[in-house]
């Protein structure tokens, strides 16, 4: 099984929001659509919904031309945002009301529901209504009733972004093994790389409507199609370097070593990270940032180069890679 | 400490709302009239063994009844489907909410007027219209057991606005979200509009029920202009009946007795009402 | 009834600040009296006020607070204002109606000190009753009104006298197509329809409510007469639309052409006399039909002042009534705005006579008029007369019956008032 994005371009009066977009996700992938904010992921995702239509372009399902079928009809599970829980019914409501208007028998409804109450821990709180749970709890709400639907493909929209750090990080790898365990296309929106890294195989960088680069979260990391995804992707920041005869180098800050035939530069300020520590150096072709073990003993006025091999090349006018 | 904050607005309350009250009470258990020289003397009360016994009093009450019925009813009914309509994206929508809004903001005895003439035989557009199709003359006023239909009609037109409005505005308060996960759980429209939208909008509409009724309960200048409680008595209100022995007829004992008895009967079928509208929603709804 | 209470007593507040605020500016020495008039005799006696004002500038200033419009508006604003013990006004322009109510209420002051019986002798008979409480005068008549029977010049040579000569030209005139219907009146459930069937009971030989405090309503005259009303409807001669007709309704549909006859008030008079009006110039007055053998009635609907008990200056009030009431007024008052005077001087005034065409007409129509039931309890029983006379005009019951609960709840009515004395 497949979702295809064939060639989709939505605009809103003149200006498309996409444009050209390809996309091919199979069973048990999972891509995540990672981009800032108005990059077009989230109305990628309400595309392949049905809750938009596009301009240009099909999407399938299995070779099935989704064009005039409604939403209703796509059979896919959707994690919102909000969580979208109906807050004037109970947990176990929330998740019936899918299975009744799909027409589905007394029994079966009670069976579904309460294997996945106790699947997704929730048991105690199927009475409840959504303002009496945690966010965490909610999300699991929200989840369950994708799950419960049992959809030919999961789409999530910035599940985590309303959960404070430490959930979110906790929750991940649940998350992961659950919507992969369905063996299905997964699509994943979130402007975080670190939880686009965390949770998908395959991650869509965004930027104003156009798919930069696709790749699996080391290839993005190791070798960026563009400068915009060598920015976005990394963290701290590659360093970009003054363009010289056409071309813009970008080295990350843990491909910078101490080197005593290198260039000099001076220690503006440091910043622990824990195990790491981020250095910012002021050198002759601009600042740099570094990533060091903790440990190390760095001088006041390091001398520092990298290996040549690491470093990413981009063209001056496109932005593009060129090694 | 909190108690004690408050208790300067509590008290301005109690004074004006309790202060009338009392003094209602309190005059509905005395003669006041014209015969008594506007001295109030105490009855022991005659004025509520008068007002149990008073066929006029209870042909009101079930005037009145039916009138708050039967409009709250349709005004509700209407505005939600005006309310729908407007929570929808098209052009010059804001026009048209803005225009909805006009017989709400007319002086209620300016558009009694209107109505009457409206109904007006022969001179009224309606019977002008009636008169074009060849049937004959409808004289709706005039007749006992249409005219308070009538009245009816002028209150939907002139209150639906306002529940429309506050339905919009519970309406905009729905996440849009919430229908689309509904869609993508496989609901079609109508199923979303009795799933979603009415439980939501619930406290929105008991809100109307209970602010309509109230007012649909002391109707008062609407029927007052368009019918002056005819013909033979059938649109008079317990509102016109209280004001005609207050400012016509000078009997103030007797009037009192009769808008705390109003008072009771409102308050009693407000509760009724509640309790049947959250019946229908039981049986609709999934919450337990 | 409480927002309605609410409106009345803020409209009352603002007109006290006004009167206080005029108060406070002029510091003068001069009096003011201030008078609650319905909004078109505030608007006609400008004139009048305006040149006292000026010509009694150091001694006495009206202030006229203009009312509602609407009769009982007016009525439902002072009284609010006399409840209130400390009224803003000396004097009310009250309806005949109001004045036993008023009186009994123990809101006026009496008039006899400033009134000679050769002063009543001069007031035309008809404005002469509906001004008396228990044999005290509390009210100077202003102007007089009265039932009219309007009739179509151009339709017939002579109007009806009786009953059935009504019934039997509106028959003849609608058969030839001349118009729709035959008469047309006031029958919406109001004061108005109490009016109406007063003449028309009159005209039977039938009385409401007589000297002696019994009601009459189940008497034959009474059931005849109502009988009467439902039968022209019934027959087509009135329009069953009249149900919910008062004065303007009526007056459109006279105006329009369509009708032989209407009964209404002096003012539809002028109406008629507009451009706009088909039957302009069509139109002759004259009193109402009766039965043979019975006096044509007219019921008198007629205002006039009243001198309200907590006013200071009482003395300086009654003056100002003189001035607003003398014949110099009434004379301005009839040229100008068409007013029937009461003064049966006026109605003899050549230059009245050669000015209009209706002066005698009017005249006669107040000698035959009555006033409605001079009780206190005058609106209870009228309310009670109002709501089955239209049970009557817009069912199918048996008119006796119903003209017999009326006549019951009435008496109750009566009774338990005396009960409670």
């Amino acid at each position: 099984m497949t979702l295809i994005l064939k060639n989709i371009g939505r605009r809103y009066g003149k200006s498309w929001v996409l444009r050209n977009l390809f996309l091919e996700i199979k069973d048990g992938e999972c891509l995540a659509l990672l981009g800032p904010s108005g990059c077009g992921k989230s109305t990628t995702l309400r595309l392949i919904a049905g809750l938009d239509i596009p301009d240009e372009g099909s999407i399938y399902i299995n070779g099935r031309d989704l064009k005039n079928v409604s939403p209703s009809k796509r059979n896919i599970g959707m994690v919102f945002q909000s969580y979208a829980l109906f807050p004037h019914l109970s947990i176990a409501s929330n998740l019936t009301i899918g299975l009744k208007v799909r027409g589905a028998t007394e029994s079966e409804q009670h069976q579904k529901v309460s294997s996945i109450l106790t699947l997704m821990k929730l048991e105690d709180l199927a009475y409840r209504k959504p303002a009496q749970l945690s966010g965490g709890q909610r999300q699991r709400v929200a989840l369950a009733r994708a799950l419960l639907r049992d959809p030919e493909v999961y789409l999530l929209d910035e599940p985590m972004s309303n959960l404070d750090a430490q959930l979110r990080e906790s929750l991940r790898p649940e998350i992961r093994s659950l919507i992969l365990q369905g063996q299905k296309p997964v699509v994943y929106v979130t402007h975080d790389q670190q939880e686009a890294m965390a949770m998908a195989n395959k991650i869509a960088v965004m930027q104003k409507g156009n798919v930069e680069q696709i790749g699996t979260p080391n290839e993005l990391y190791n070798s960026p199609a563009s400068i915009f995804v060598a920015s976005f992707i990394g963290r701290p920041q590659i360093n970009l370097l003054p363009p010289e005869s056409g071309i813009i180098k970008g080295i990350r800050p843990e491909d910078i070593i101490i080197n005593e035939n290198g260039i000099n530069s001076k220690i503006i300020y440091q910043e622990w990270l824990g195990s790491s520590k981020l250095i910012m150096l002021d050198t002759p072709i601009g600042e740099l940032r570094m990533i060091t073990s903790s440990n190390d003993q760095i001088p006041e006025c390091p001398k520092i180069s990298w290996d040549i091999k690491n470093e990413h090349r981009f063209e001056l006018t496109t932005h593009k890679r060129l090694n | 400490m909190i108690g004690l904050l408050i208790l300067p607005a509590a008290l301005l309350i109690i004074l004006i709302f309790g202060t009338p009250l009392i003094r209602y009470i309190w005059l509905s258990f005395h003669a006041s009239s014209v015969i008594t020289g506007l001295v109030p003397i105490a009855n022991k009360g005659a004025n509520w063994q008068r007002l149990i016994n008073d066929q006029r009093f209870w042909q009101d009450s079930f005037q009145t009844f039916r009138f708050a019925a039967l409009s709250v009813s349709l005004e509700l009914f209407i505005a939600l489907a005006i309310a729908l309509l407007l929570n929808q994206k098209w052009r010059g929508r804001n026009l048209v909410r803005a225009i909805t809004l006009l017989p709400w903001a007319l002086p209620t005895t300016v558009m009694a007027l209107g109505w009457r003439w409206i109904f007006n035989t022969p001179y009224g557009p309606i019977e002008l219209i009636v008169n074009l199709i060849g049937l004959d003359q409808f004289n709706i006023l005039s007749n006992p057991n249409t005219a308070w239909l009538a009245t009816v009609l002028g209150d939907v037109w002139k209150t639906t606005p306002f529940i429309a409005l506050i339905l919009l505005a519970g309406l905009q308060t729905i996440p849009q979200d919430l229908y689309e996960a509904f869609k993508l759980e496989g609901g079609s429209n109508k199923e979303a509009l009795f799933k979603i939208t009415i439980p939501m909008l619930k406290p929105y509409i008991l809100l109307s029920i209970l602010f309509r009724l109230a007012q649909a309960f002391g109707v008062f200048d609407l029927i007052q202009v368009m019918t002056g409680g005819g013909p033979a008595g059938s649109t008079e209100s317990l509102a016109i009946y209280a004001y005609l022995n207050a400012m016509r007829f000078l009997d103030f004992g007797y009037s009192s007795t009769i808008m705390i008895g109003s008072f009771i009967l409102i308050v009693f079928s407000s509760i009724f009402s509640i309790y049947l509208f959250n019946k229908f929603k039981n049986i609709q709804g999934y919450s337990r | 009834m409480k927002p309605k209470v609410l409106f009345v007593i803020s409209i009352l507040i603002s007109s006290f600040t006004f009167v206080a605020n005029k108060s406070v500016a002029k510091t003068s020495p001069s009096k003011h009296i201030n008078i609650l008039m319905p909004a078109p005799f505030a608007d006609s006696t400008k004139d009048l006020i305006n040149k006292f004002n000026v010509e009694n500038k150091d001694n006495i200033i009206i202030n006229v607070t203009r009312g509602p419009l609407e009769t009982e508006s007016v009525s439902d604003l002072a009284i609010s204002s006399l409840m209130l013990e400390k009224s803003p006004f000396d004097i009310l322009l009250i309806d005949v109606t109001w004045l036993p109510k008023y009186a009994a209420a123990g809101w006026l002051s009496s008039l006899d000190k400033w009134i000679t019986q050769e002063d009543l002798n001069k007031i035309a008979i008809g404005a002469q009753k509906g001004n008396k409480f228990k044999n005290k005068v509390y009210r100077w008549p202003f102007v007089a009104d009265m039932g009219l029977l309007y009739w179509r010049k151009d339709l017939m040579e002579k109007p009806p006298r009786t009953n059935n000569e009504l019934i039997k030209i509106s028959k003849e005139l609608i058969q030839k197509k001349k118009v729709k219907y035959g008469y047309v009146w006031q029958g919406r459930q109001y004061e108005g329809l109490s009016c109406v069937f007063l003449e028309v009971l009159y005209g039977f030989g039938g009385e409401w409510l007589d000297e002696n405090g019994a009601i009459h309503l189940d008497k034959q005259p009474s059931i005849n007469a109502a009988k009467w009303l439902k039968k022209l409807i019934k027959d087509g001669i009135t329009p069953k639309a009249v149900t919910n007709y008062s004065e303007p309704e009526s007056l459109q549909l006279f105006e329009s052409g369509e009708v032989a006859f209407m009964r209404n008030w002096p003012y539809a008079w002028s109406e008629l006399q507009k451009p706009s009006s088909v039957v302009r110039g069509k139109v002759g007055v004259t009193t109402m039909v009766a039965e043979i053998g019975n006096n044509p009635t007219s019921t008198l609907g007629s205002w006039g002042f009243s001198i309200i008990k907590t006013s200071k200056n009482p003395q300086d009030a009654f003056k100002v009534i003189k001035y607003l009431t003398s014949i110099k007024s009434q004379k301005h008052l009839f040229l100008k705005y068409g007013y029937t005077p009461i003064s049966s001087e006026i109605f003899k005034d050549v230059d009245i006579l050669k000015n209009s065409p209706i002066i005698t007409a009017l005249y006669k129509g107040l000698t035959v008029s009555e006033p409605r039931p001079q009780t206190p309890l005058y609106a209870q029983i009228s309310d009670v007369l109002q709501r089955h006379l239209s049970e009557i005009l817009t069912g199918d019951g048996e008119v006796s019956e119903t003209m017999n609960r009326a006549h019951s709840i009435s008496n109750q009515i009566l009774q338990s008032a005396g009960s409670n004395k």
